[in-house]
């Protein structure tokens, strides 16, 4: 047995009937528009080998070329700090360098070692939490606890603050 | 009682690997797979609640595989995850063993429009989400001038608390962009943890390109539960010659930022509790670097926190020098000048990197790394930090096989003299 009158059965069958038109006349229109040239396809890798290191993207590239500006990507002295913006803007042109496991050394939702032992010889890589962070990070939460959330915020990710926080 | 993984699980990768390795799978088809292993054995002693002085001996094994499905263009699989068990005296891990898939999937990319499809395990980073995602991703341009990406599925973030009956997660971002002239991205991302909403959010992100180089980049995050605005970014980057300066601004509210959700983290729902105090930074960083050998910057930011009152200014610099091949020294220095002494310290760090020296083998590298950190007021009656960190490797079989030792010495606050011992055996596969 219904719980709703008639009419007002008919009407939401008319209402699911449009929402799936909408979506599919939407998808179709998603699918028209991706079948169009971009012109910007990216590599799936970088077409040299850049080694290891930190590059810097404008010593090959013209700074903005078309529609790539590339020297948003130089990896400059405080690039590690500051590349939040690159990567949800342009995540295929940081995979074509890195594979995810790279930057999961630091983004993962559950990692045990601190990014700095698990490439404890690595001293190039500017690793944060580097050294006794355990002592600092009282002053720096207490001071901006948002950097802490960030990386810990989720239930499974925040495991290492538990014990002592809660 | 909470279930172990089985040891032969954690352990079963790295068997595998080196069966491969006998088999000599390595020689077949190179360019269609890579398989990444990295083996490591740490060594340190620890006080626990019942025992002094035990051993851990945990063994690490990170796995990571790529392949390329034979035949089919743009079509790929990826897996990483690690497992640990520790062979020391026990005890001091929750678990003696451990393990987790970190990502696990199949991607398919297409040849224009930047189309993308990936199916299972992964992490999306994009617009305002940066999210581990158990279901689907398809991303693609739509024209020229505007691309989207949309993602759903279960939330790998959430499945600690009750299972993953009524967890779920979707959202995407949709962008208008020109050439190098602007991006502009609105996203949106919700997700539920036991049929409750666990958070809700929308944001609007933008990368400018202006006159003479100068680049403004901008994300805002809007708290759709709350109806507040979580966070504002800023920041403006300014190219003069071999210089980029960039000042920024950021604040956060912090019922909005922290969320409200009964099941996050009570740490972080203890700091919403806040409601509206506001977290104001405002910074800018010098940068400049010639011709790649030379890496310098200085950064300064000023934190207002009227959550607490405390405010803290930070003011320090770096520099880097490379060389031939890998080689890098490297020193950062800086103060953090806090309102009141206990947030107060000054932070020192040196290290170096060098693979190629007169008497080092090809393949081979020493490193080390020295970090001081000196409190103005006392840490549990210390008010100083010193680590200490050698390490060293060499490399071997066409530099497929590596082999790394290293060594740490701790004295701070929480260790009177702490001293750790890490070896590294890492094997690439089909390089």
């Amino acid at each position: 047995m219904s719980r709703f009158p008639l009419h007002m059965e008919t009407m939401m069958e008319k209402k699911n009937l449009l929402l799936l038109l909408a979506c599919m006349a939407l998808l179709s229109l998603i699918a028209a528009c991706a079948a169009l040239d971009s012109g910007t396809t990216l590599p799936t890798a970088h077409p040299e080998d850049l080694g290891k290191g930190n590059p810097t993207c404008t010593q090959c590239h013209e700074a903005r070329v078309g529609t790539m500006n590339y020297q948003r990507f130089n990896h400059t002295a405080n690039f590690l700090a500051t590349h939040r913006m690159e990567a949800y803007q342009n995540e295929q042109l940081c995979a074509m360098c890195h594979q995810t496991s790279f930057c999961n050394d630091c983004h993962a939702t559950r990692v045990e070692l601190k990014p700095s032992i698990k490439n404890q010889s690595e001293t190039y890589r500017s690793m944060p939490h580097r050294g006794d962070y355990l002592s600092r990070h009282r002053i720096d939460g207490r001071l901006d606890p948002t950097s802490c959330f960030r990386c810990h915020g989720s239930p499974k990710s925040a495991t290492t603050c538990v014990p002592c926080h809660g | 009682m909470k279930k172990r993984p089985a040891r032969w699980l954690v352990l079963a990768p790295g068997v595998m690997l080196s069966l491969l390795m006998c088999l000599g799978v390595n020689t077949a088809s190179a360019q269609q797979y890579q398989v990444e292993s990295d083996t490591l054995m740490r060594f340190f002693q620890r006080d626990t609640l019942a025992e002094t002085d035990v051993s851990v001996w945990p063994l690490y094994e990170y796995l990571r595989a790529d392949a390329n499905v034979d035949g089919v263009q743009g079509l790929s699989f990826h897996l990483y995850g690690w497992g640990r068990a520790d062979l020391g005296d026990g005890n001091y891990y929750e678990d003696d063993t451990d393990a987790k898939l970190l990502y696990g999937y199949v991607d398919y990319r297409a040849e224009q429009a930047n189309f993308l499809v990936r199916l299972g395990r992964q992490y999306v980073f994009s617009g305002i989400a940066n999210e581990s995602l158990d279901g689907v991703l398809v991303q693609s341009d739509l024209g020229p001038m505007a691309s989207f990406s949309a993602y759903g599925g279960l939330p790998v973030a959430l499945d600690t608390q009750n299972g993953r009956s009524g967890d779920v997660l979707y959202g995407g971002r949709f962008s208008l962009h020109r050439g190098t002239l602007y991006d502009l991205g609105l996203s949106y991302k919700k997700s539920e943890n036991d049929s409750e909403t666990y958070q809700e959010r929308m944001g609007v992100d933008l990368a400018l390109g202006l006159w003479s180089g100068i680049q403004f980049n901008g994300l805002s995050v809007l708290n759709v539960d709350s109806s507040g605005w979580a966070e504002h970014s800023y920041e403006l980057r300014i190219p003069v010659r071999s210089v980029t300066i960039r000042p920024y601004y950021q604040s956060f509210v912090y019922e909005d930022y922290f969320g409200t959700s009964p099941s996050g983290v009570a740490l972080f729902n203890a700091l919403a509790a806040r409601g509206n105090a506001t977290l104001s930074i405002l910074g800018g960083d010098v940068n400049w670097y010639n011709g790649g050998r030379i890496n310098a910057g200085l950064k300064v930011k000023s934190i207002s926190n009227d959550s607490n009152g405390e405010d803290a200014l930070y003011y320090g610099g770096l520099l880097s020098l490379s060389g031939e091949g890998m080689n890098e020294v490297g020193a950062e220095l800086g103060y953090m000048d806090g309102d009141s002494s206990d947030n107060s310290y000054l932070l020192a760090r040196a290290y170096f990197y060098l693979n190629r020296m007169p008497r080092l083998a090809a393949g081979a590298f020493v490193s080390g790394d020295l970090v001081y950190a000196l409190y103005d007021e006392a840490i549990y009656g210390e008010d100083y930090s010193l680590f200490a960190s050698l390490g060293l490797g060499t490399k071997f079989l066409h530099d497929s096989l590596q082999v790394k030792i290293s060594g740490d010495y701790s004295q701070d606050p929480y260790f009177d003299n702490d001293l750790r011992g890490m070896l590294v055996v890492s094997y690439l596969f089909g390089r």
